[in-house]
């Protein structure tokens, strides 16, 4: 698991979406915004992102039945030859929109490994990475 | 390999879609189109031509009319500011090519459904809209749309289809079919010229609802994504870049009035008074809250505006550098939220702010000159408001304004067409070609009608030294915004580039304000996107092959090259005031060596020889 995290601000987030294009790229060698681990919807005068935040206590990790979203070095993580897709952590997890599926797959950030394509590629402080105490999303 | 796997970059089909008989098609998408017209644009004039064979004999808003819908190979990617599209139609303003190009995120949702190119063909008798999703193509019923602005529409669309979709539409002003009706998509963004809106309208179309699931694939991933690095490297590099990413285009209207070129009062002077209020950092200080993106842009210059003003209470995408022209300099109001609101009112009715606030303008110093019975005063922003209410419904002298300002001025007579700031039947954009020679060019030859993006040709006002005029364009002069030589070469290349550009469906801001993106990066992304063996002169002769074919579009309708020409009060009106006093734009010096390098007849169409070497049948 990486030891930098993903921080999140979506007040300097401007919409473009290329964090979409790049996430789909790096995971599928495709582009397809559905296929995106990370989304961003522009609202009348804002963009929402939704993405995974790696909660410190994460529900879905609780919901999950069969082990396949599970705890590595305290974070989130989803392995896909358990998963069942019965969905028990999209409703757990609080940050709607999250985690999703997508053609018989549960879309679930993996932070690329470490070194997450979307921050790369984020023309603005809404994705920075971020040491792992100092991470606040808002 | 399956029909999908053959393309990329593209999706590799058409939508057609014939309202006349119900009639849903697609088709795949002819290799030919890739590699001759790129996409975009390209496609658009290449579909027009094969579809209206004869097109003088067209109704632009009957059944025989088209509305084509097209993106280019690289909508959908992360190609820096990528998220263009095109409409192109027989224009009603014109009687010639119309076309219109726009951003946000429409463009490339159509990618992501599975098309290229939407087709629009026939007439309906009913309201209605065209929901897609995938290959599930519907026409459904939209009495309930009837009358609603572009904000509403939009949210009622997003809210029935769900927050996936996006929505292209028309306001009450395509629905009157008024002669500078726009498409709106994403709410802000404007298809906004040569009346597309219109045509939509005419045909009962009011809306497109799309959402797609389809994988977009790459020719060669890795090299594309590293071009692109490249790319947005060299644009966040260039010096104009924090400026252009914070206030946005409200930055050119510092550089018109520095200019003297800050057209005002319908260019009786281009010495505007009140650029205290219209400043960049004022505009921004003030009234604007965040800026925001189109589809895979990193400049994000649009901007979201707030006036809290009472009388002029409005939210939403602010005006950029032409509307503070269109709707402020020109009628000369003092102030911006009046500016704001206007803008705003022709968004939600669906109007361009350049042709209505031209009218308006003209409108106006006809009043001046007493050659209307109507009372107008400079400056009066109750009246601009009250005139963009009018024509939008075509209310009262509204109707009369509806039909454009060539119209206007043909039946004001008087000498008054001296003063109406428009070509080929459209209303001429903001900036005075009487401070950028090139410009001059550019507008008296745009193969849409009076149009500054077809060449865009800013290299003349960017202090470049001459030196570095030779190396591009073999002058010197090129530099001098107020030469006339050699400015026939420099539109030229622009011209060829910007079709380049424009079919791509990138933004022209990455090259024409910049010049960090030259075609050898158009070739580079375009080729690793699609596999087609592209370079630098390749493209620029699909640019070339473009034009021309648009060219011979226009000759069909009618054109002639008198209609290659500026208003009397650009070429023989010098500037009054200011730093550029005096100046008109010499454009019988340049059209000569213009049609010469064009390998254009006196006639104005292309010689024989030149359509063989570009590889255009008639």
């Amino acid at each position: 698991m990486p030891t930098d995290l993903r921080k999140i601000q979506a007040k300097e987030c401007v919409g473009c979406r290329i964090c979409e294009l790049v996430c789909s790229l790096k995971h599928y060698g495709v582009i397809n915004p559905q296929r995106s681990r990370i989304r961003v919807y522009r609202l009348e005068d804002r963009d929402k992102i939704e993405t995974c935040r790696f909660c410190d206590d994460p529900k879905c990790v609780d919901a999950c039945p069969t082990g396949a979203m599970h705890l590595e070095d305290g974070r989130a993580v989803h392995d896909r030859e358990k998963c069942i897709l019965c969905g028990a952590c999209i409703e757990a997890c609080p940050f709607a929109g999250a985690l999703r599926i997508f053609e018989g797959e549960l879309l679930k950030c993996d932070l690329c490994g470490g070194d997450p394509e979307c921050v790369k590629y984020c023309p603005t402080d809404a994705l920075t990475l971020g040491s792992f105490k100092e991470v606040k999303n808002d | 390999m399956t029909e999908k796997d053959k393309y990329f970059g593209y999706m590799g089909r058409i939508l057609r879609v014939n309202l006349t008989t119900g009639e849903i098609t697609k088709e795949p998408l002819p290799r030919e189109l890739m590699e001759n017209y790129i996409g975009g644009r390209g496609f658009g004039i290449k579909l027009l031509t094969d579809l209206l064979p004869d097109p003088a004999g067209v109704d632009p808003l009957g059944p025989e009319n088209v509305l084509i819908f097209s993106t280019g190979p690289l909508n959908g990617t992360m190609s820096p500011s990528s998220g263009r599209y095109t409409v192109t139609t027989k224009s009603p303003l014109t009687g010639i090519l119309g076309d219109a190009n726009s951003g946000g995120a429409f463009g490339a949702e159509i990618k992501f459904a599975g098309y290229d190119v939407i087709i629009v063909e026939g007439q309906s008798s009913e309201l209605f809209y065209l929901n897609i999703r995938d290959d599930v193509v519907e026409i459904l019923p939209a009495a309930d749309l009837s009358g609603k602005g572009i904000m509403d529409t939009t949210d009622m669309l997003v809210e029935k289809h769900g927050r996936d979709t996006k929505v292209a539409c028309i306001g009450p002003a395509g629905e009157n079919m008024v002669f500078c009706a726009a498409i709106a998509n994403d709410k802000f963004h404007y298809l906004a010229r040569c009346a597309v809106g219109a045509v939509m309208g005419s045909k009962k179309l009011k809306a497109i609802a799309i959402n797609g699931t389809r994988d977009l694939k790459l020719a060669d991933p890795d090299e594309f994504l590293k071009k692109t690095a490249d790319c947005y490297r060299k644009i966040t590099e260039d010096k104009t870049y924090p400026d252009f990413s914070y206030y946005g285009t409200a930055v050119i209207t510092d550089i018109a009035a520095e200019s003297g070129g800050l057209s005002t009062r319908n260019g009786q002077t281009g010495v505007f008074d009140h650029m205290d209020k219209y400043s960049s950092h004022a505009y921004r200080k003030d009234f604007v809250t965040r800026s925001e993106s189109c589809f895979s842009c990193i400049i994000h210059c649009s901007n979201y505006a707030v006036v809290e003003d009472k009388k002029y209470k409005c939210a939403g995408k602010g005006p950029e550098f032409e509307t503070f022209v269109a709707l402020g300099s020109r009628p000369d109001l003092p102030n911006l939220p009046p500016v704001i609101y206007a803008n705003y009112l022709c968004n939600d009715y669906g109007m361009d702010t350049i042709s209505v606030g031209g009218i308006i303008s003209f409108l106006f110093e006809c009043s001046e000159k007493g050659m209307i019975p109507e009372k107008y005063e400079w400056g009066d922003a109750d009246a601009v408001i009250e005139l963009v209410r009018k024509m939008a419904f075509r209310e009262g002298i509204g109707d009369e304004m509806a039909k454009g300002m060539k119209y206007l001025a043909e039946k004001i007579g008087q000498g008054s067409m001296d003063f109406a700031l428009q070509t080929k039947g459209m209303e001429l954009p903001a900036y005075d070609p009487r401070t950028g020679k090139g410009f001059g060019l550019g507008l008296a030859v745009a193969s849409r009608g009076g149009d500054h993006l077809r060449a865009l040709p800013n290299f003349e006002l960017l202090s470049y030294t001459p030196e570095e005029g030779v190396k591009w364009f073999g002058d010197p002069h090129t530099v001098d915004p107020y030469a006339w030589q050699g400015k026939a070469d420099m539109v030229l290349w622009h011209e060829n580039f910007a079709a380049v550009v424009n079919s791509a469906e990138m933004c022209m801001y990455c090259m024409f304000a910049t010049y960090a993106i030259l075609p050898e990066d158009m070739a580079d992304l375009i080729r690793h996107a699609t596999g087609i063996d592209w370079d630098e002169k390749k493209i620029m002769k699909a640019g070339e092959r473009i034009l021309n074919l648009e060219r011979l579009f226009n000759v069909a309708c009618g054109l002639t090259p008198a209609d290659d020409s500026l208003p009397k009060r650009f070429l023989e009106e010098g500037l009054p005031e200011g730093p550029a006093e005096g100046q008109t734009v010499e454009l019988d010096k340049m059209l000569p060596r213009y049609y010469e390098v064009r390998g254009w007849q006196e006639d104005g169409r292309p010689t024989k020889e030149k359509l063989e070497e570009l590889g255009i049948t008639v």
